[in-house]
């Protein structure tokens, strides 16, 4: 197990180095968004990659364990429904990305209403809920690395991990993250459906019932619907700004290139019925596990051999460390870039690289404090960074907003949805994301009607000759 | 392929089949090779998403010249 492991690890880095080929001197924008050069394959790999984190194959099955079927329709709904909602907003954020020359999306909010104060506000909001990302890929590989069984402390495997992560990202940015997110997303898919038909081939008769309280989690109630609706509608919505999103969508070389990824991706979802399997097959049949997170890792250690099943950590594994070299990737430029202002474009590279080393440290230091269920991190991340959607409509469709409403939106959203999941405050199951984005909305629409600011041509409107001008 | 109808089938079609699994189908006691029906049916809706985007992609926007801006990243950092 220990061999297969080490040995694709050890393929990740060479994929890493060899995506340096041809871009040895590279400056901060090909470090960060690979200076908009991915064809439609590598944009697909880089997207897909970034999309399914340690989350899908550990928190998935061990979510519907926990919790039901219940838990399926919004963790599947919202991912489905954001590849419709990107297929017509991503090319827009492409071209306003092209436009304004952003490699985050803070330099869009800044070019496009030319305010700093606007650009600090949502680096800052960003920024807040992007420290639980991390925490939650690392939450991860230590369910991963537990599995192989290494007599080592599980902070020092982490640390291991961490600098792992950090290799990538030094050896050239965003190209080797796209590069290792092939290898990371074929073995995934293979991984997944190897340890789902050998499920299915042991699946015999089932042993195990479903506890009384997990069947009553299945029964639906109303504040389960709407708990599950609105996580549909705001985190599909939502799903376009995130920062990552917006970093993979200005990597991609033309407007056609992310539409046709888009048509694609959703066929990636096809791997969900597989982890469904799993998850029931552990369900129904006795099994020794710590918590719900581990059941994927639990299953494939039971019924495979264990060569694949070293493999199938392996893709486990670098699932958690291309969306963490992602997530640095986002996190690097939005404080070299967005808040430290003024720095050269070799600066902010090398300001970045200090960043991301700090950040990893943050994570891994959260991880071994902390063992939230992942997918509860995931709400909470959705719950923050969606605030940025008016704003980011706003730049695509709307002439006359003021950056000043669009600041006071994002901080009332904000509050309004911290403050519901902190003190728990009962509003009938809805998101409180959800609640947190209608406040923001209302504020933007009103101020838009009661005092409109300078207008400013949207994006949308922009046509292919004003591009080059603006 | 109209506006409205590239809206309809892309982005319609796909809210429409999902949203309603949720108050409708997870309230029907049936079930299919042992798996509640709004599981089958949200496994259902992976292919008739990228179904309805492949019909907006091949009908409208593959017809159109496609986009290529050249980027002045320098402009958009922080002065």
């Amino acid at each position: 197990m220990t061999v297969a492991f080490l040995a694709i690890i050890a393929l990740s880095l060479v994929l890493a180095v060899f995506s340096k080929r041809g871009h040895v001197h590279q400056k901060a924008e090909d470090f960060f968004v690979a200076s908009g050069q991915f064809n439609t394959v590598l944009f697909f790999f880089l997207a897909v990659g970034e999309t399914y984190s340690v989350a899908t194959i550990l928190g998935y099955p061990g979510g519907v364990y926990a919790s039901g079927t219940g838990f399926v329709t919004w963790f599947l709904g919202y991912i489905l429904l954001a590849f419709a909602v990107g297929y017509f907003l991503n090319p827009l954020i492409w071209r306003a990305g092209r436009v304004y020359g952003a490699v985050t999306m803070p330099d869009l909010f800044r070019r496009h209403f030319d305010s700093r104060a606007l650009e600090v506000v949502v680096t800052s909001a960003v920024l807040v809920f992007l420290v639980p990302l991390g925490m939650q890929q690392f939450l991860g590989l230590q369910v991963v690395l537990k599995t192989l069984g290494w007599p080592m402390s599980p902070l020092f495997l982490t640390c291991l991990a961490g600098a792992l992560a950090f290799t990538y990202i030094l050896i050239s940015g965003i190209r080797a993250s796209a590069y290792v997110a092939v290898l990371k997303d074929i073995l995934l898919i293979a991984a997944i459906l190897v340890t789902a038909i050998v499920a299915l081939q042991h699946w015999g008769v089932a042993t195990n019932a479903p506890s009384a309280a997990w069947k009553h989690a299945m029964t639906p109630t109303l504040k389960g619907d709407l708990f599950s609706i609105t996580t549909v509608i705001s985190q599909s919505l939502g799903f376009c700004v995130v920062p990552q999103t917006c970093a993979y969508i200005f990597t991609a070389r033309s407007a056609s290139a992310v539409r046709r990824a888009q048509v694609t991706m959703p066929l990636y979802m096809l791997m969900f019925p597989l982890l469904t399997i799993v998850a029931y097959f552990a369900l129904l049949h006795p099994m020794q596990v710590g918590s719900a997170n581990e059941i994927f890792p639990a299953v494939a250690r039971e019924l495979l051999p264990a060569p694949v099943t070293g493999l199938v950590m392996a893709g486990a594994a670098l699932s958690a460390l291309v969306v963490l070299t992602g997530i640095c990737l986002a996190i690097g430029p939005l404080v070299s870039r967005n808040l430290v202002p003024g720095l050269s474009n070799d600066q902010q590279r090398r300001w970045s690289q200090v960043v991301i080393a700090f950040y990893l440290l943050l994570s891994i230091a959260g991880a071994a404090t902390s063992s939230q269920l992942l997918v509860t991190i995931n709400n909470l991340f959705y719950f923050g960074i969606t605030q940025s959607l008016p704003g980011m409509l706003s730049i695509l469709f709307a002439r006359r907003v003021r950056p000043s409403s669009i600041i006071a939106g994002i901080l009332a959203g904000d509050l309004v949805a911290i403050t519901i999941f902190e003190l728990g405050i009962p509003v009938g199951g809805i998101n409180p994301g959800f609640l947190g984005l209608l406040v923001n909305f209302a504020i933007i629409l009103i101020a838009r009607y009661v005092s409109p600011g300078e207008t400013r041509v949207p994006v949308s409107a922009i046509t292919r000759r004003q591009s080059a001008t603006i | 392929m109209s506006p409205f109808a590239r809206y309809t089938i892309g982005i319609a079609v796909p809210f429409l089949s999902v949203i309603p699994t949720v108050p409708l189908l997870g309230r029907l006691d049936i079930t299919v090779l042992g798996a509640p029906l709004a599981l089958i049916w949200l496994f259902c809706c992976i292919p008739l998403t990228s179904l309805c985007l492949a019909i907006c992609w091949f009908g409208h926007d593959s017809k159109l010249p496609d986009e290529h801006i050249d980027a002045d990243y320098d402009r958009g950092s922080a002065p």
